[in-house]
């Protein structure tokens, strides 16, 4: 069993007790840790040592008389250890909030990133607008893990929302973590000293990132990395690329992708049960909602849908709580307006006319806008614009 | 007994009424003890209660930490079904063990056993609240029950009781998960904390009132032992904090079931003022939880050390330190939900303070030990215990005093296994401890002393495996509640959970052991450790008026006056006490 | 270390010698200690009460503090009239009760039971406004949590203006409108809004007189969403969605529009969504507090029971005592409510 053996030999470079230090705040945050470590040391085989000294010393033997030394009270003693210790936790105090403190000020030239938090996942958008996809994992059971890219010695600072419980961005390679509470902008910066490094086939390894707040079921799997870019032409390189779907891939695909980045951790595309309805042949059903009524549904907005249609489905992404499907708890999915745009519902819906039975038409075959590609067949009916000023 | 009734001596017999009738046995039948208002009758009902909800909460533990023993899931068919299974366990775990089993454990068993008898009284101020509190704590556990079983329930029959199933939020309740996300039992868990909460001030205001007006003439504040002046300084917590929890549990309650928008930013609430809250009460909490196990460890030290405690009345205003400036760092919970630097700096700066009373108690106590004669029995055992565990989980809690290096620290394993050392390390060691030490005393028989010390030593073998590595985990990032081991961390996970099911069976051990005791113990003297607090001087176990003769108040330190005749009689007073008493010359007054 | 002589002279002797008064528990050597026991186990109940209340009062100053409009806002759905009866009312009560517990010190056992009963009336009297004011706010939906018109999860069937189309409703309008003569408050009265036309949606429908008769006060809800209407443009009578009850005549009106006339359409939208949270603290912190009189009222009861049988007299008096003084936290809580909940500026 090497289960002991691989506590103690930590990768290249961490040490048995802290990960790598991959920003500028992370070297002053290990030297204080060090530090106490070391004061801890001290006190503790201090008192341990005395102790157990005591206890063999001044053991009783039997056969002889107890000899225990009369009341005690020494003032000078009480001092000795009142005084000295409230110094050395005064010094920490002041290094800790020192530390704290350049964690906390950002400097003015900061590239700043705005990340969300849901259920279960992390997603990020950048200054252009952009909000890249996760890359698509090699085994298609595993969750995708989103990457916040950035590039090495550049201050950047995160803007943190929720859209549902408080989530916390947690990165220990750079000692740095902080809630991301709904209702308020939580915002942190760092500046990573080292680039990541790259696996065998070319890939970056990213620094891991842990979802620090306990947020439900799948609390453990909000995972992320943060990919430092060794410089900014790189990162830009990477962004430009990431920024575009609609030369790269088909609204089916770019369904999927969203569903792995947003949905999945609740619908199912197989058929399994789990928070809300599969998305298997969804599109065409016709299931019965929560209240007792069913299709055909007419909306408040002034269609109609005979059947789970393109209207019925953007209505669920924007307007979740509007109709719950039969067996299933309202109040678990929050509004996604804003956060998806028309394009990325149409893609969703075309993802789900893919995965359904009910759906027998063609799917488009090429991207949206690749060269010489062509549109997609049977325009869907345009959705009427958004009319809730909430 | 052999030579106790010369004029002057205690009368070690039992009552003068009813030779050999005592507290147990004065009265039988089931409403004799359901409607008793005898403290150490409602002390025992209380160890039924608390030590159920002990293996309950235990039980919780073991399967979490079997969840954790590799990777994926391992309880459950899939990994949903694992993760819910893994997140309503260490809920339960943590509800069950903080509401039900640390905060009264040591106040409610052996507080309400023996504070009475250590102020020589007959019973607390209000023998009547003391058992309205009784009932109050079983009445807030049936909730908690009520939670288990409809998880259980829905587990195996899909069916959904009211109120939800479970628990899944974790002991913290945070919003807006709690108040709307979460689809478990939050209404009747948080419902249940809420009377729990009742059941504690009212022990709290007891004891207060207790202390403060049963004290005999002649025993002033710093006679006390120091068992009272924890259990006083946690009824002053208890007081001060506790209804503020009640009326945030009560937000809780009203924010979850009809949506009044005061922490769910969904309505215009605010999450992290619920955190503000909850955290004015739990962590004062950990106090509650210590302070009184502190008081155990003061006495078990001086009574096996056969010294008198050294600098009581450092240890007795540390314990007041301790209770007043907990209530000032609450804020240090909260170092990564966006509040202000200010409030940042001056709660890192506060929880430092907290450090040097707790610091002055470890060396008084191991001071106490130079030059003593140490007689290594079992509660002995579990001081030392308490001590190592105590220092590690003190120490460490310098690394989430220090600002830059919590933000690190934050809801990683480091901060479980911080606690843990302090909640159950240092709180369990102690409670275990006391319980060995008054043992003789609430039932008059003797534990099998070798089995009592091998549990003790195993507990703590596999208390340190199961923890310490979490230190070094969580230094390394490990975050808390993740119900799936992220890769690098599943070695550290496989030895904490080995370590757990040793503590299991050491704690089966120690409860078998005293089953046993209960069997075919020998019966106890009235004083088998020296101890010269006032409870030894009546019979084990006491009367039903806990004592036949009024006892002498001394020091309770005044080991002197006590020497060792035999495993069958005792520790008996030596002459000299006795020719002190008969003269009227005993001494009293200042205990340092 | 001093050696004086003591032998237990403390309490709690196995055998009694003294004589043991029917009241004193086995366990207390004199009735001193014993009303010591109790007079300092009650304070420190107090102490738990007022603690518990703290909560509370430190929601209201964080969101009154963050959101002042809301409170200035939503606090003019509450009537002051009521609010000032019902202090008077506990004043009153809690003199007649400090009374009894002089009677009782003194052994008159008439007087005592008189004003016990008196308190008792008190009580009762103040649950009974309570009630009415209620009543009031259940009739504009106003209730806490989701049954408020103003929370965003608000799915009742109520339209905004399906309350008011039942005419008057009868309470607050009298005294509210006595007193708006009465004090010169230059706003609008219920006698004038009762005749005004209630919104332009809705068509004509007799108008009540608080605020959230005006359909521009239709508050946001998520699942129907409304656009808000700026009263001032929309609605043909400006007046009638001015509150009741404000600030001091003039205040501030040329250089704050916002201080005097504050409406709903007045308020930022992220505070609109916030509406409901003051009702929620309106009722959780008078609801509780009612909670409060009534046990109170309990205890009143229990006590009067046993004056009337005699218990009470100048050896015995602790429970009259303890009782009292619970009371008086209930006015004193009280005291707090009102100015922090009817009278915002």
């Amino acid at each position: 069993m090497n289960m002991f053996a691989s506590i103690l030999s930590q990768s290249r470079n961490t040490t048995f007790w802290m990960p790598e230090q991959a920003s500028t705040v992370a070297g002053e945050v290990d030297w204080l840790f060090y530090f106490i470590l070391y004061i801890c040391y001290f006190f503790f085989f201090l008192i341990v040592v005395l102790m157990l000294g005591f206890v063999i010393k001044y053991r009783k033997r039997p056969g002889v008389p107890d000899h225990a030394a009369p009341a005690g009270h020494s003032t000078a003693l009480e001092m000795l250890w009142t005084i000295p210790p409230t110094l050395i936790v005064l010094f920490i105090a002041y290094k800790g909030i020192r530390g704290y403190m350049d964690m906390a000020v950002a400097p003015p030239n900061c590239y700043e990133i705005t990340v969300k938090g849901q259920m279960w996942s992390w997603s990020f958008t950048y200054p252009n607008g952009a909000t890249p996809a996760a890359p698509t994992p090699e085994n298609p059971n595993d969750v995708a893990i989103p990457e916040l890219h950035i590039w090495k010695d550049q201050p950047i600072r995160l803007v943190l929302e929720s859209t549902d419980v408080i989530h916390s961005f947690y990165i220990p390679a750079f000692r740095l973590k902080k809630d991301a509470v709904p209702g308020r902008f939580n915002k942190f910066w760092f500046q990573a000293t080292r680039a990541s490094p790259k696996d065998d086939k070319g890939n970056y390894i990213g620094f891991p990132v842990y979802c620090a707040e306990y947020c439900g079921t799948s609390h453990s799997e909000m995972l992320a990395k943060v990919i430092v870019h060794p410089t900014r032409e790189d990162f830009e390189l990477w962004l430009a690329d990431a920024s575009k779907w609609e030369d790269k891939m088909t609204y089916q695909e770019r369904g999927a992708q969203l569903w792995s980045m947003y949905c999945r951790s609740c619908h199912s595309v197989d058929g399994s049960a789990n928070t809300g309805p599969t998305w298997k042949n969804l599109y065409g059903s016709k299931h019965s909602f929560a209240d007792g009524s069913g299709f055909p549904y007419q909306s408040t907005e002034g269609w109609t849908a005979d059947f789970a249609d393109e209207n019925y489905i953007r209505e669920s992404i924007y307007y979740p709580q509007r109709k719950i499907v039969a067996g299933y708890p309202a109040g678990q999915m929050n509004s996604f307006l804003g956060q998806l745009t028309e394009e990325d519902v149409k893609a969703i819906t075309w993802y789900m006319k893919s995965i359904s039975a009910n759906y027998t038409g063609a799917l488009p075959s090429a991207p949206p806008q690749a060269p010489g590609g062509q549109p997609a067949p049977g325009e869907q009916p345009q959705p009427p614009p958004p009319g809730d000023s909430q | 007994m052999s030579a106790i009734s010369t004029p002057g001596q205690l009368d070690l017999t039992g009552t003068p009424h009813a030779p050999g009738s005592n507290y147990l046995n004065h009265t039988r039948g089931f409403l004799s003890w359901a409607l008793t208002l005898d403290h150490k009758r409602i002390g025992l009902m209380y160890m039924v209660f608390v030590l159920s909800a002990f293996f309950l909460g235990g039980i919780f533990a073991m399967l979490l930490r079997t969840e954790l023993i590799a990777r994926g899931p391992t309880l459950m068919a899939t990994k949903t079904e694992a993760w819910n299974l893994y997140n309503h366990m260490f809920s339960l775990h943590g509800a069950v063990m903080v509401f039900l089993f640390i905060i009264p454990a040591v106040p409610a068993i052996l507080g309400n056993f023996v504070l009475p008898m250590q102020l020589g009284a007959k019973d607390v101020a209000f023998p009547r609240l003391n058992l309205l509190s009784f009932y109050i704590y079983v009445l807030g556990g049936l909730f908690f029950v009520y939670v288990l079983l409809s998880g259980v329930i829905y587990a195996y029959t899909g069916y959904q009781m009211p109120g939800g199933f479970g628990l899944d939020t974790g002991w913290t309740f945070y919003t807006p998960y709690s108040s709307s996300k979460s689809m478990s039992g939050v209404i009747p868990a948080t419902f249940g904390a809420f009377i729990l909460g009742f059941s504690s001030i009212l022990t709290g205001v007891n004891f207060l009132a207790s202390i403060h007006t049963l004290r005999p003439k002649n025993m002033g504040w710093f006679d006390m032992p120091l068992f009272l002046w924890g259990l006083y300084a946690t009824s002053v917590i208890q007081i001060l904090a506790t209804p503020v929890l009640a009326i945030t549990l009560l937000l809780l309650i009203v924010e979850r079931w009809i949506g009044v928008g005061i922490f769910d930013p969904n309505l215009g609430g605010d999450p992290v003022l619920f955190q503000h809250f909850f955290w004015f009460y739990s962590h004062p909490a950990v106090y509650i939880m210590i302070l009184p196990a502190m008081g155990v460890i003061s006495e078990i030290i001086a009574t096996f050390s056969r010294r008198h405690i050294f600098g009581y009345t450092f240890i007795a205003y540390s314990s007041l330190a301790i209770a007043l400036l907990g209530f000032l760092v609450w804020g240090h919970h909260m170092f990564t939900s966006g509040q202000s630097a200010l409030a940042n700096v001056l709660f890192s700066l506060i929880t430092f303070s907290v450090a040097i009373p707790s610091a002055i108690k470890v060396f008084n106590w191991v001071t106490t030990m130079y030059k003593g004669s140490i007689h290594l029995e079992t509660p002995m055992l579990y001081a030392i215990g308490f001590i190592w565990m105590f220092s590690i989980g003190g120490l460490t809690g310098l690394f989430l005093a220090a600002l830059s290096v919590d933000i690190h620290f934050q809801d990683t394993y480091f901060v479980v296994a911080h606690f843990h050392y302090v909640m159950v390390g240092s709180m369990l060691f102690a409670f275990i401890g006391g319980m060995n030490y008054w043992f003789p005393k609430m039932f008059g028989k003797m534990y099998n002393e070798k089995v009592a010390m091998f549990a003790a030593i195993l507990l703590f073998i596999g208390f340190n495996l199961t923890f310490f590595i979490q230190f070094v985990a969580g230094a390394h990032g490990a975050p808390r509640r993740y119900a799936e081991v992220p890769v690098q961390f599943v070695s550290h996970h496989f030895w904490s959970t080995i370590g757990a099911y040793v503590m299991g069976v050491s704690l089966l051990i120690i409860l078998l052991n005293w089953l046993a005791a209960l069997w075919n113990g020998r019966p106890a003297p009235a004083n088998p450790w020296g101890s010269n607090t006032l409870e030894w001087q009546t019979p084990s176990p006491p009367p039903h008026d806990n004592f036949p003769t009024s006892p002498v108040v001394t020091d309770p330190y005044d080991m002197d006056r006590w020497r060792f005749v035999s495993d069958e009689e005792g520790w008996v007073l030596t002459d000299e006490a006795k020719a002190a008493i008969a003269a009227g010359t005993a001494k009293v007054g200042k205990a340092h | 270390m001093s050696t004086l002589s003591h032998t237990a002279d403390h309490a709690h002797h196995g055998d009694q010698n003294h004589d043991h008064p029917p009241f004193l528990a086995h366990h207390f050597d004199t009735p001193e200690q014993q009303y010591a026991s109790s007079k300092l186990g009650m304070w420190v109940f107090l102490g738990t009460e007022l603690l518990m209340f703290g909560g509370l009062f430190c929601a209201y100053a964080v969101y009154r503090h963050n959101h002042p409009e809301v409170f200035e806002y939503a606090h003019t759905y509450l009537n002051k009239w009521w609010g000032a009866i019902n202090t008077v009312i506990l004043l009153v009560s809690s003199f007649t009760m400090a009374w009894a517990v002089r009677c009782s010190q003194l052994g008159h056992r008439t007087g005592l039971c008189v004003l016990l009963a008196l308190t008792l009336l008190g009580g009762a009297g103040f649950m009974g406004i309570k009630a009415i004011e209620y009543s009031d706010k259940w009739k504009h939906h106003l209730f806490p949590g989701r049954a408020n018109l103003f929370n965003r999860e608000y799915t009742g069937d109520h339209k905004p203006d399906e309350h008011h189309a039942h005419g008057d409703h009868p309470s607050p309008a009298a005294p509210a409108a006595a007193a708006a003569h009465a004090t010169g408050d230059n706003h609008a009265t219920g006698d004038g809004h009762a005749a005004a036309p209630a919104d332009p949606h809705a068509g004509s429908a007799s108008h009540a007189v608080l605020p959230p008769a005006s359909a521009s006060a239709a508050p946001a809800r998520a699942l129907n969403p409304v656009v808000f209407v700026d009263p001032h443009a929309g609605a043909s009578d400006a007046a009638k969605i001015v509150p009741t009850s404000n600030g001091p005549a003039g205040l501030a009106q040329g250089t704050s529009p916002k201080r005097g006339h504050l409406t709903f359409a007045d308020l930022a939208t992220r505070d609109q969504v916030r509406v409901n949270t003051f009702f929620s603290i309106y009722f959780i912190m008078t609801g509780l507090h009612g909670l409060h009189v009534l046990v109170g009222m309990g205890l009143i009861a229990w006590v009067l029971i046993k004056s009337a049988a005699g218990i009470f007299g100048p050896t015995y008096y602790t429970p009259v005592d303890l009782v009292g003084l619970y009371w008086h936290l209930v006015d004193l809580i009280w005291i707090f409510l009102f100015p922090l909940l009817y009278l915002i500026h």
